[in-house]
């Protein structure tokens, strides 16, 4: 069962497509597993498994399934159909694999807001945009960020950027995006998704000329947090100054610390944004040609784009 | 001229080769696709959906999404071609197949390959059969289905080419080419197949 990301309107069917691949289960499995295990351990805790899981059998951990299902309808039936005014069935949803809410009028965003006058919940009860509560701050360290946020939106400087001192050593500005092939690091091991695409580093032909590498050359990628060595795919298409490698590649370390799969996992900043994400983009690198092995996952499965791709001059 | 004398010699060498083997079936209807290059986000979906169907390990792909690309920062192109068997009208793979697998259906056109009678060769290199069982059930190939731009589509290959054929690969304005850059010459084989080009993709005359 799954909501489509981030909670919209209709409820998703995601029945089971194979059977779990060697000893995987479940968390649900596992600890109902582990309630009964404790259980056997310790008298105190009398029934705890059948009260941790009271749908399941003693076998659950084995054959879960029909417990699974029962748990499912019961929430279709008792939850969703009662209570959200749903009123296909649970075999008929399991059979049409979507269930699509009717709303009577459009959803529309803030509308008890607009036009009945309900307030916001912000200090004002309006649309801040300046913020009141950050203009109030008076000690920085002592909030949740440890350094001045602006109290209205503006740019500020990144932790990193083209215009540090530091780009002396590490001249690139490296931007890490979503990969298309997987998402973040999830399905990186499925051989079709890896055909498609090999981790690769994007750098501006300009760029590659002055560093002396070509298409398809394995390159390093370092700066004072780590290196990481991955092929270069060379274009004009990427900014001058500016390096793309995708975030979400499965690391592999050599002896020496280098991770060999092209994860910027090892170039990053330990350091937040104010609002809690990963500093992925404010990264400072440098690039030069290398004789080590790039290891494009635990098999290789891919040819990078960058060995095959047609290029019109 | 060079390359108009080596185009003309080519072609007198595939009318010899075509003359001493066989006559091309003429079907009923002559299937195709239509494949717009600039609305394609080059995803792949297709590819991979063909791959499920055809049940292929990583390796060979029957459909294959290229990506082209060009100019000088910052005055840059990219477009996507997307192409797999052509279903020709004269259909180059098919005097080549020592076996006589390859076939031209005479009902829609596709050039489908006998699993049975192919001894794997590789003289073909040909491989889509258009998911002739989908297309015989009244659905389209799993490629067209797993395509979420809609950008790629079957139809018969004449209405596709004039227009006609009422189609989203299709967006208003556009009008289909029987050729883009990075192609080979369609005269040769008369492959089915029509694209949207790029503006950079477009070929003279």
């Amino acid at each position: 069962m799954a909501l489509p990301w981030y909670k919209g309107h209709y409820y998703i069917h995601r029945p089971k497509v194979i059977e779990p691949m060697g000893e995987s289960r479940t968390d649900f499995q596992i600890f109902t597993e582990m309630a009964y295990r404790l259980e056997a351990l310790d008298p105190a805790l009398k029934d705890f498994g059948m009260r941790y899981n009271p749908r399941a059998e003693r076998s659950y951990f084995q054959n879960p399934d029909a417990t699974d299902e029962a748990y499912l309808r019961a929430w279709w039936e008792g939850k969703v159909m009662k209570h959200q005014g749903v009123e296909m069935s649970w075999d008929d949803f399991k059979k049409h694999g979507v269930y699509k809410f009717k709303l009577d009028k459009p959803l529309v965003a803030f509308r008890a807001q607009i036009e009945d006058g309900e307030k916001f919940s912000t200090p004002s009860g309006k649309i801040e945009i300046l913020s009141t509560t950050l203009a109030k701050v008076t000690d920085w360290t002592r909030t949740q960020y440890g350094y001045e946020i602006p109290y209205i939106p503006k740019w500020v400087e990144p932790f990193e950027s083209l215009n540090s001192p530091k780009v002396k050593d590490y001249p690139f500005h490296l931007v890490s995006p979503h990969p298309r092939w997987r998402t973040h690091s999830i399905f990186h091991n499925i051989g079709w998704l890896r055909e498609t695409y090999q981790q690769e580093l994007t750098l501006n032909a300009s760029d590659a000329q002055k560093l002396g590498v070509k298409m398809g050359d394995i390159v390093e990628v370092w700066n004072e947090r780590g290196r990481t060595v991955v092929p270069v795919y060379v274009t004009e298409r990427c900014m001058p100054g500016v390096a793309v490698l995708f975030e979400g590649a499965w690391m592999d370390l050599d002896a020496k610390g280098i991770d060999r799969a092209g994860n910027p996992d090892f170039l990053t900043l330990d350091e937040p944004s104010p609002a809690g994400a990963f500093a992925y983009n404010t990264v400072l690198v440098n690039v030069k040609k290398t004789d080590l092995d790039h290891k494009p996952g635990w098999d290789i499965l891919a040819t990078a784009r960058s060995f095959v791709f047609r290029r019109d001059y | 001229m060079r390359e108009d004398e080596l185009r003309e010699k080519l072609k007198t060498a595939i009318e010899r080769r075509k003359a001493s083997t066989y006559v091309p079936v003429v079907p009923k209807t002559q299937l195709g696709f239509i494949h717009h290059n600039v609305d394609c986000i080059g995803c792949r979906a297709c590819e991979i959906a063909c791959k499920d169907k055809n049940g292929l390990a990583p390796g060979p792909r029957f459909r294959r999404v290229m990506y082209i690309e060009g100019g000088k920062y910052p005055d840059v192109f990219a477009y996507k071609v997307n192409m797999s068997c052509n279903h020709c009208a004269e259909p180059a793979c098919l005097p080549t197949c020592p076996t006589g697998a390859i076939w031209k259906r005479p009902d829609n056109g596709i050039v489908d390959i006998d699993s049975t009678l192919c001894i794997g060769c590789r003289r073909c290199e040909a491989a889509c059969n258009l998911c002739v069982d989908e297309i015989e059930a009244g659905r389209k190939p799993y490629c067209v289905m797993a395509c979420m731009m809609r950008v790629l589509d079957i139809g018969p290959i004449d209405q596709l080419a004039a227009g006609t054929w009422k189609t989203p690969a299709l967006g208003p304005g556009d009008k289909p080419v029987r050729q883009v850059k990075n192609m080979a010459d369609p005269a040769l084989t008369n492959p089915s197949i029509v694209f949207i080009p790029h503006s950079k993709g477009r070929v003279e005359g």
